[in-house]
């Protein structure tokens, strides 16, 4: 057997040996006599749908697994066009997954209620977390999966409006964006305070006050937020914090909401506009107002004090004139004019001395009417009484008196003097009545009477 | 007779002269496919030269497949008696030997489902069986020997194939239904383990 150098004329030097006793052992030799004989011998003429030729070109018949078909799946195309088909899959999956299920950007917001949005690629909400139970409260109104980062964080404002955030003044943002590009961490960051400032605007009387960043969270971030229930990106704003300013307690900061944790800061004169992007309404009017507030408090609560301790003196000195006045007027009334009439207006006068008297007109004055009541006073007694015994009685006084008027005039001629008496004297108490109503402040409307007037 | 033998292979059939000398040749075995359509036609000196240019192929292809030479000598045969039945169905497509082969194919299955099992060829019938005594060289019958006891089936019949038709790697990869890739892998496989057993046993 012949030995060649080149691996192909290696190759078909055996051939022709393996070629040659092929042949050999071949009892038939091929001769013409051969195949004179085979053309000799009948043969039925073919249709097309022979099992002997599926798989040629003249096969008419069904295709079996040997025929056409399964050539074709043996093909080249075929195995081509099904690892095109099986690496197009693998690329679609891919992409799915990179586009529409991996977590791109993670948008972290705090108020009091602390937020974590995980956004895809698209910018679409693949998951939300609620870092404090605050949250969790706003969480369960909305449903933000699926929604644009747009949308959601909408959804998520007028959630947290709903449940009496942002109203009135001072509210206080803080957005933290985390994102592996810079460009779209920054368009993101952007994006949003713009649309949070937008909101609060419209919300707030004053606009409200955006503090943003950009964060890159660790694990230690990640820890401190979770066992403090705030978001990782105020732990993040807390323990930047704490390194910068190590006399700061980083566990007090943690517990403050935004706002509490702007206005503390500020009183450690620490701007956080230093540290952080910012947008909304001027910090530095809103320590103007912080400040006035307090003064006003501080005022107001003086002057209250003050007003509080006066108003206390002149009511019970009231009081007590008032009380003994109608008992003494009870009294009076029932021996001078008899029982019944008499003494049910004297008891009535002693219920009206003691409680709110809703017939003082708006200067404090008794009506003209009241001054009658007291001729059943006997002068003693009325000297002793201020202003508020006159007020007694009055709503049966009148009634009564015209209904005894006559009557005792009549039966009891003796008591005529007495009356006389009483009347000048309820004239006399009448005045000092007018003296002490000018020197006590005016009633303004709605203002009760201390009791006892 | 002679003459019209003769004759009948001068016919033009509707062809024209360049067409006869040089279109009709199989592309890659240079067998004259207007030989089936001939025999198609009737032409039986077309068919008596189809079977002396052919008979090797189909019988050695029979052997590696059935690898009992009676029963190869058997579908032989019956390939060339259903070429002649089925010859006017020939389309001319520039592959005669696939088209051949693939008859003889079928009809080696259509005697294992028939007999119910695939050959097995135990070395100690390997003699009997493939009548390895009638190879007078001795160097033919090792490499047959060989070929018979180390490689696989699908090996022996693409290196036989090869080697006895001809057929370039595609036209076989049709016939056996198998990818060109793994023809080709096969091929080069088979050869080299049968080139390492021949360089040992001349050692």
């Amino acid at each position: 057997m012949s030995r060649r150098t080149s691996g192909d004329q290696k190759i078909e030097s055996i051939e022709p040996y393996l070629k040659n006793a092929v042949v050999q052992t071949r009892k038939s030799k091929g001769t013409v006599v051969e195949a004179q004989n085979l053309w000799n011998r009948p043969v039925e003429r073919a249709a097309g749908d022979e099992r002997y030729l599926e798989g040629t070109s003249s096969y008419t018949g069904k295709r079996g697994t040997t025929g056409r078909v399964q050539r074709f799946m043996r093909s080249e195309i075929w195995r081509f066009a099904v690892t095109a088909a099986a690496a197009l899959l693998v690329i679609a999956g891919l992409s799915y997954y990179q586009l529409l299920v991996r977590v791109d950007t993670t948008v972290y917001l705090d108020v009091n209620p602390s937020f974590t949005m995980s956004l895809n690629r698209l910018d679409r909400v693949v998951g939300t977390e609620s870092d404090n139970e605050d949250a969790e409260a706003v969480l369960a109104q909305t449903d933000l999966e699926g929604k644009t980062v747009d949308e959601a964080m909408e959804s998520l404002l007028e959630a947290m409006s709903g449940q009496g955030y942002f109203s009135g003044e001072d509210s206080t943002v803080l957005l933290s964006v985390e994102c592996a590009s810079t460009a779209r961490r920054a368009q993101m960051s952007e994006g949003l305070s713009e649309e949070i400032e937008g909101y609060l605007e419209k919300k707030t009387t004053t606009g409200g006050a955006i503090f943003c960043q950009t964060v890159q969270i660790d694990e230690e971030t990640r820890a401190f937020a979770k066992s403090h229930s705030i978001s990782s990106g105020k732990a993040a704003l807390v323990l930047k914090l704490a390194k910068e300013h190590p006399e700061q307690d980083k566990e007090q900061m943690a517990s403050y909401t935004m706002d509490e944790l702007v206005t503390h800061l500020h009183d450690q004169n620490i701007d956080l506009r230093d540290s952080l992007d910012y947008r909304g309404e001027d910090l530095d009017q809103r320590w103007k107002r912080e400040e006035e507030r307090k003064e006003m408090g501080e005022q107001s609560f003086d002057s209250e004090t003050d007003r509080q301790a006066g108003q206390g003196a002149d009511q019970g000195a009231e009081q007590q004139a008032g009380q003994g006045a109608e008992q003494q007027a009870g009294q009076s009334a029932e021996q001078q004019a008899g029982q019944g009439t008499r003494q049910e207006g004297g008891q009535d006068g002693q219920q009206a001395g003691q409680g709110n008297n809703p017939q003082l007109d708006r200067n404090g004055d008794k009506p003209a009417d009241t001054v009658e009541q007291n001729d059943t006073q006997t002068p003693e007694d009325s000297e002793a009484n201020s202003g508020a015994d006159v007020q007694s009685s009055e709503k049966t006084a009148p009634d009564d008196r015209e209904s005894t008027g006559p009557e005792l005039s009549q039966d009891v001629p003796s008591l005529k003097e007495d009356l006389k008496e009483a009347g000048e004297s309820a004239q006399k108490e009448d005045a000092s009545a007018k003296t002490t109503e000018e020197t006590r402040e005016p009633l303004t409307p709605g203002q009760e009477m201390p009791s006892g007037q | 007779m002679l003459i019209f033998a003769a004759l009948a292979q001068e016919q033009p059939n509707g062809r024209t002269r360049q067409q006869r000398d040089a279109g009709s040749r199989g592309m890659d075995t240079g067998l004259d496919e207007y030989l089936i359509v001939r025999t198609g036609q009737g032409d039986r000196a077309a068919f008596e030269r189809l079977y002396e240019e052919t008979s090797n192929a189909v019988y050695a292809y029979a052997l590696s497949l059935l690898l009992n030479r009676e029963n190869a000598e058997d579908v032989m045969q019956e390939t060339f008696l259903k070429i002649r039945a089925a010859a006017h169905l020939y389309k001319p497509q520039g592959k005669p030997m696939a088209w051949i082969l693939t008859i003889t194919r079928n009809l080696c299955m259509m005697r294992f489902r028939q007999e119910k099992r695939q050959t097995e060829l135990l070395p100690e019938h390997m003699e009997e069986e493939c009548g390895l005594s009638d190879i007078k060289e001795s160097e033919d019958r090792l490499v047959l020997e060989t070929a018979l006891r180390i490689l696989s089936q699908e090996e022996l019949r693409i290196i036989v194939l090869h080697a006895v038709s001809g057929m370039k790697h595609r036209e076989i990869s049709e016939v056996m239904n198998l990818p060109l890739s793994t023809v080709l892998s096969r091929y080069q496989r088979g050869l080299g383990k049968l080139r390492k057993k021949l360089e040992e046993r001349n050692t």
